[in-house]
Formats: structure tokens, sequence, C-alpha cells
């Protein structure tokens, strides 16, 4: 069931999740569209969750955005001016803000491009000081090579051992690519389109940001609604892959499916691999803290030994 | 000279159906515009250059680790195929040649295989290519059935009629290929004709007659009644005059019409297992995603003989099940076995861009076909005092 709505306030907003663009100059939406879509997610009930870009914005914006209940998305250097915001780090260092007043734990997203891979381990040692919750997502999956996956694996293999030091030292921040997968007994994925909807700055609703920036075909409009025909190949019930899976944290990610297999419904072999060296590197990780509460009470996670469920189903298998 | 041995692992191999199919689109071009065709972009411009389709069966032949099937169908299609013959030719020696060359095991495993309209089918240089595979080969000829029903459809360009210029090729197709079997199409047009175009394609010696219902969006009120009735006219001429001992129609099978368990979710269609190789290099899930099958939507290649195969673009052929791809009333139907689809024109007649929308045109006319196998096979059931195998 639709219960949230993504309002891409500024187009230029720096991506917060899989999904990658380059629009550098400010596209902000027309108030008038940000009014209607206010009250579109009114009438549906819908939470509202705000993405502004890296510039201040007109305070007749700020004026229609506070008078309803919301969350937001913001560059970690706007984290003054957005006090409740999830913070997305710039994996390259250029929001020139530690994010949030010292001592203040928020939530985080770090958003890796390919070309910061080998800096993940560092980054989120970085932000495990200061986060409540910490979010990994990488970038241009889409470009992975084989070295790339084998770099990703060590890095969690790093990263996993000072998320360690942090959980043993009493401090929990979540980090999604680790405590995700050891908290959840049942899929936990994206759900865009399902469960969110992204409104855009031409007015019109896409499944998530990735697929405006792509220039696909909307899901509807502030007039007509919803107008997305086989919205069901969105869920985990059409998704022949994933429904034989337990990487129960991945995000199922639609938009990178929609771009490496032309299928909403079939996630990539990189997709699928990533997630189980995440889903590898949490079992691992949980099997070290074995003795250290809460994790003791976790139920472990089983070994397997596929990375890819798709060569799991029978007569299927396709690479060597 | 292959022996025994040789010859019941051939055999064997195929009748298991674990035979890699791969399918050379060789020419967009036809000389007849069939009205139920799907290849709705035939042109003359389009056909396969000699070096493409060299650098395919390289690739092919090199990625061993991807086309591990124990044998191999090399098919050609068209388009018309035999309108290339000579180029045919060509490719099947460099297949032949590379495998020996590479000691692939297909070499000891591989069949030849057209489908053709059979308008060429007694051209010298065709019937050449015949005696020099021979031992490797099968060609099916598709005659439509009686006269009044194959010119309706099978047509020239200028609106004429195939039947006479196709019969008069059966006879000696027949004695090169006695077991030969034919593929019949039934579309909206040629309903009244069903009945006595299977009994007249037996007559002519061609005892299978593979036959299916269109599943394009073009049946109308009152066809599937029209059909019935055509399959049960067709069901008492066989129990009658006893031909079930020695021919077979496809329409009469006692496994359709039953509910599916959730279990039995297989994909119906093939697309995905099988490549075809476009006339530049490209490769298709089968032959109905090619750009000259293409009405409404882009072509949706998997790869190339360059690069090769795109396992991504492939995997949602290969991760295709019923019921992630079949609306909720096909996943509840009571009949449902037996009725088919294609995987191309789903996704041409998708309401987007997938190939996990089922189209189920058809929908009445399985049914009305479930209802004359039940009466077929009740008939026979009756007359063969409880056994009809
Ligand atoms: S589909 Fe979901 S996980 Fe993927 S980029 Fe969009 S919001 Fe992120
Ligand atoms: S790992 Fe692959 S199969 Fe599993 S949920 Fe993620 S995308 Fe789906
Ligand atoms: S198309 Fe009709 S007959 Fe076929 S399975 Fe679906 S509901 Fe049943």
């Amino acid at each position: 069931m639709l219960t949230h709505l993504l309002v891409l306030v500024d187009g230029s907003a720096p991506s917060f999740c899989h999904y990658g663009h380059d629009r550098r100059i400010t596209e902000l939406m027309p108030l008038a569209v940000l009014e209607r879509t206010v009250a579109f997610a009114h009438d549906r009930r819908l939470a509202l969750t705000y993405v502004p870009g890296r510039e201040e914005l007109p305070p007749e914006y700020r004026a229609v955005m506070d008078n309803t209940a919301h969350a937001a998305i913001v560059p970690a250097g706007l984290a003054g001016r957005y006090p409740d915001a999830i913070l997305v780090v710039d994996a390259d260092g250029n929001d020139g803000s530690a994010g949030g007043a010292a001592g203040e734990r928020r939530q985080f997203i770090l958003r890796l491009p390919r070309h910061r891979l080998a800096a993940m381990a560092d980054l989120v040692r970085d932000c495990l000081g200061r986060a409540s919750r910490l979010n990994v997502y990488l970038g241009d999956i889409e470009r992975y090579t084989a070295a790339d996956i084998e770099e990703y694996g060590r890095q969690l293999e790093l990263a996993a051992g000072y998320v360690a030091a942090v959980y043993r030292q009493g401090s929990l921040p979540e980090v999604n690519i680790f405590s995700d997968r050891m908290l959840l007994s049942a899929m936990n994925n994206c759900d865009a389109g399902v469960v969110h909807l992204t409104a855009a700055p031409d007015g019109k609703l896409y499944i998530c940001p990735g697929f405006y920036y792509d220039g696909e075909q909307p899901a509807g409009s502030l007039e007509d609604g919803i107008t997305l025909a086989n919205r069901q190949l969105l869920t985990l019930a059409n998704a022949p892959i994933c429904s034989c899976c337990d990487a129960f944290h991945c995000k199922r990610c639609v938009y990178l499916n929609n771009k490496l297999t032309l299928e909403w419904n079939t996630p990539s072999r990189e997709q699928c691999v990533l997630a189980h060296l995440e889903r590898n590197a949490a079992r691992l990780l949980l099997d070290r803290l074995g003795s250290v509460p809460p994790f003791s009470r976790l139920r472990a996670i089983p070994a397997v030994d596929y990375l890819d469920p798709f060569d799991q189903i029978p007569t299927r298998r396709l690479q060597p | 000279m292959d022996g025994l041995e040789d010859l019941k692992r051939r055999e064997a191999s195929w009748e298991e159906g674990r035979a890699k199919n791969i399918t050379f689109i060789v020419t967009e071009d036809c000389q007849l515009r069939c009205k139920y065709c799907y290849l709705v972009g035939k042109n003359p411009g389009r056909r396969m250059d000699f070096g493409v389709a060299r650098q395919a069966v390289d690739y092919l032949l090199g990625a061993r680790e991807l086309f591990d099937d124990p044998s191999v169908i090399w098919e050609f299609i068209g388009g018309e195929p035999l309108m290339e013959i000579e180029l045919i030719d060509r490719i099947s020696d460099y297949i032949k040649l590379r495998m020996y060359e590479t000691g692939h095991p297909w070499f000891n495993s591989y069949r030849f295989s057209l489908s053709t309209n059979g308008l060429a089918y007694d051209d010298p240089r065709v019937q050449r290519f015949i005696f020099k595979n021979r031992t490797h080969l099968s060609i099916g000829i598709t005659i439509d059935g009686v006269r009044e029903k194959h010119d309706i459809a099978r047509v020239f360009a200028d609106g004429r009629g195939s039947y006479d210029a196709v019969v008069r090729n059966i006879p000696l197709w027949l004695r090169q290929f006695p077991d030969a079997a034919t593929k019949v199409t039934v579309a909206h047009d040629d309903l009244p004709y069903v009945k006595e175009s299977v009994l007249h394609i037996w007559n002519l010696g061609v005892k299978t007659v593979n036959i299916n219902v269109v599943f394009e969006d073009v049946w109308q009120p009152g066809d599937d009644t029209l059909f019935e009735a055509q399959l049960v006219g067709l069901a008492d001429a066989i129990v009658d005059g006893e031909l079930y001992r020695e021919y077979d129609c496809s329409f009469f099978d006692a496994t359709i019409g039953q509910p599916l368990d959730p279990a039995d979710n297989q994909n119906w269609c093939g697309s995905g297992k099988m490549l075809a190789v476009g006339a530049k290099g490209e490769f298709y899930p089968c032959v109905r995603f090619a750009p000259h099958s293409m009405g409404n939507k882009r072509p949706r290649a998997v790869g190339n003989c360059a690069d090769g195969v795109n396992a991504n673009l492939l995997r949602p052929f290969l991760a295709l099940t019923r019921l992630a791809q079949s609306p909720p009333e096909c996943a509840a139907c009571e009949v449902a076995s037996g009725c088919a689809w294609c995987q191309g024109l789903n996704y041409e007649a998708a309401a987007t861009d997938t190939i996990y929308q089922r189209a189920t045109y058809i929908c009445l006319m399985h049914k009305a076909r479930v209802r004359a196998n039940r009466y077929y096979w009740d008939r026979l059931r009756r007359k063969r005092g409880g056994n009809i195998c």
C-alpha cells in the first residue's frame, strides 16, 4: 500500500540512493507544484519526505513545507538548517560539514560513487561516531567490474572491523549493510512504486527519483494520480528470483533492475552478488559478536554457498 | 559413417529435448505476405552477411561454458530462409568445419533445421543442400490446409494465394522426409476450414499436423463456438474413421484442460533458452524479439556476436515463471493446463515494456479446445472400451 511520498523539491539535490544524475544547476519545483504536491499527499494520507538541494530554499518554500509534518533528506552541509533531517554525506568530501552539532547523533546516508569505493571503510568509520543510523548506498553499480566487486568485499571486511569495535564499546548505531540483515527475518526492500512514489519538479509522479532522472515514463501525475500499469511487477510476489532469496536487507532496487535487465522484477547479477557479500559480511560480524548483547540474542544467519540466487534456480544457470 | 551407438546417442538426446536451439535470421524478406504473420517489418534490405554468421558461429562455439547443452539444432529462419539457400549452405559448411576443427562435442550431435513456405523447395540449389546434409537435416513446409484456407492467409504480395505453388512440392518433400510434420496456424478468417484442412493435410500424406490458434488479439464474439464445432466435427471424423491409428493432430491432447498446481510454475515459451542471431549479428531470445517482428515496441537484444551474450539482459527470460506473468484469473483457472502463450506477443501487447504480462486473447479459444477435447477423448474411450492409449 502506498504510504509515502518523496518530494524532489530541487532536481539538483544530490542522490541519496543507488540512482545517479549529473544535474548541478538548481532545478526548483515550482511553488504551485509544491503546494499541489502537499495537497495530493494530504488527501491520500501519505507521509511526506522532502529532498531539497544544496541551495537555501526561498522562505515561501519552507513555509509550505513546514506547514505539514514531514521528514527530509538533505546534504550534510545543511545539517544546521534541517535539525531532524537525514544527512547525505558527500563521499568526495565537498559538503564542508561534519553534519550536525557536536555530540548529537543523526541519521546519515553515505552514497558512494564507484570512484570512491576504495574509501568506503574509512568513510564508514568516520560516520560511525556521529550516526544513530548509517545507510550506505553504492552508486554506479551498472558500471561495476569483477574487480570492483572484489574491492567491495574487501571494504566490507574492513568496515565490519570498525563496526565490531564500536559495538563492543557499547555504542549501537545501525549500519544498513550489516545490522539490517541481522535484525530482519523477512524481506524489507525499498518497495519503490509500491510503498512510496516520488513527486518530481515537473509535477509528475515517478517510481523513484532515478526514473525521473533517466527520463523514464512517469507513474502518474498530481492531477490523475497513479496511472502506472503493471504495478504488481514491483512487488516481491512477482519477482521470481528475489522470492527465493534471503538477503532480507537488500534494497531490491527496481531502478537498477530496470536499467540492467530491462525488467522491474529482475535483479542484475551485480546487485545480487553485492547484496550477498553484505549478507555474508553480516553473518561473519554476527558470529564475531556472538557473546556481546544484544547480538547474542539474534538468530544466526545461515551460510550459503552462492552469491547469486539466480544460480539456484534449476536449469537457469547462465554464468560459468 | 555413424555407428549404431552414435545414432542411438544422437536420437536419445533429441528426444530428451536437451538440444540448444540456435536460429540464424538469414533474411527479413519473404515472397509471401501471410495475413497472420508476426513479422510485420519484412524487408528485402536486411539479410545476413556471411561475415556476421562466421563471427556468431565462432563466438557460440567458443563460449562452451555458456552453451554446454549436449546437442544443438542450428536453425535457419527468415523471412523465408530458402531465399538465401546459398548463404545457408555456406554457413552450414562453416559450422561443420569449425565444430570438427575445434573438437566441439556438438560435432557428434547436431542437426540443421529449416521451416519454409515451400515455394522454392524444388530449386536445384535447395535440393543440393538437402542431399548434402540429409543425415542431419529436418525441413518443415507450411501448408495451411485446404486451398480456401491456405489462400485466405498465405498470399503473395499481389494478393494471389500460394496453395498450388506449395502443394506441388509436397510429394517430393515427403519422399525425402517421410515423417515430416507441418505447422498450421488458425486465425479468425479461416476458422470454418479447420476440420477439412486437417483432414486434407493428412490426405496429402503428412501424418502429423501441429496446429495452433494465433495468440494475437484477433478473436471475435462467436469464434469460440465456431472453433469448438469444427473440432467436434474433426473429432467425429477421426473416431469414426479410426484415423487416430495413423494420424496426429496437436489440437487433441489428453493433458490439457486441468487446473495447474502452483508448484507447476514453468514458463511455457522457450524464448531465452534458445538464441536467435539477427541479420546484423545481434542476439535475440527468439526471432519474435527481432526488429522485423516488433510492431510497437523496441526490439529486445540480449547481446551480439562481437560482445557476446549479456547475461543480465537474458536473466528475465530465464527467470520467467508461469505465475509471475499470469493474471489472477489464469492462476485460479480450472482449465489452465495446455493454455499457451508467446513471450514475444506478451511483450508486444503488454501495457509496459515487460515480458511479464501474459496476453490472454486466446482464453475463450482455449476453453473451446478443452471442451472439444473432452468430447473427443470421451468418444474415443467409449469406442475403445476405456483404453485411449
Ligand atoms: S528503486 Fe529504491 S533503492 Fe533503487 S534507487 Fe530508487 S529509491 Fe533507491
Ligand atoms: S540479492 Fe538479488 S535476489 Fe536477493 S533480494 Fe536482492 S536483488 Fe533480489
Ligand atoms: S487465458 Fe483463460 S483459459 Fe488460459 S489459463 Fe488464463 S483463464 Fe485459463
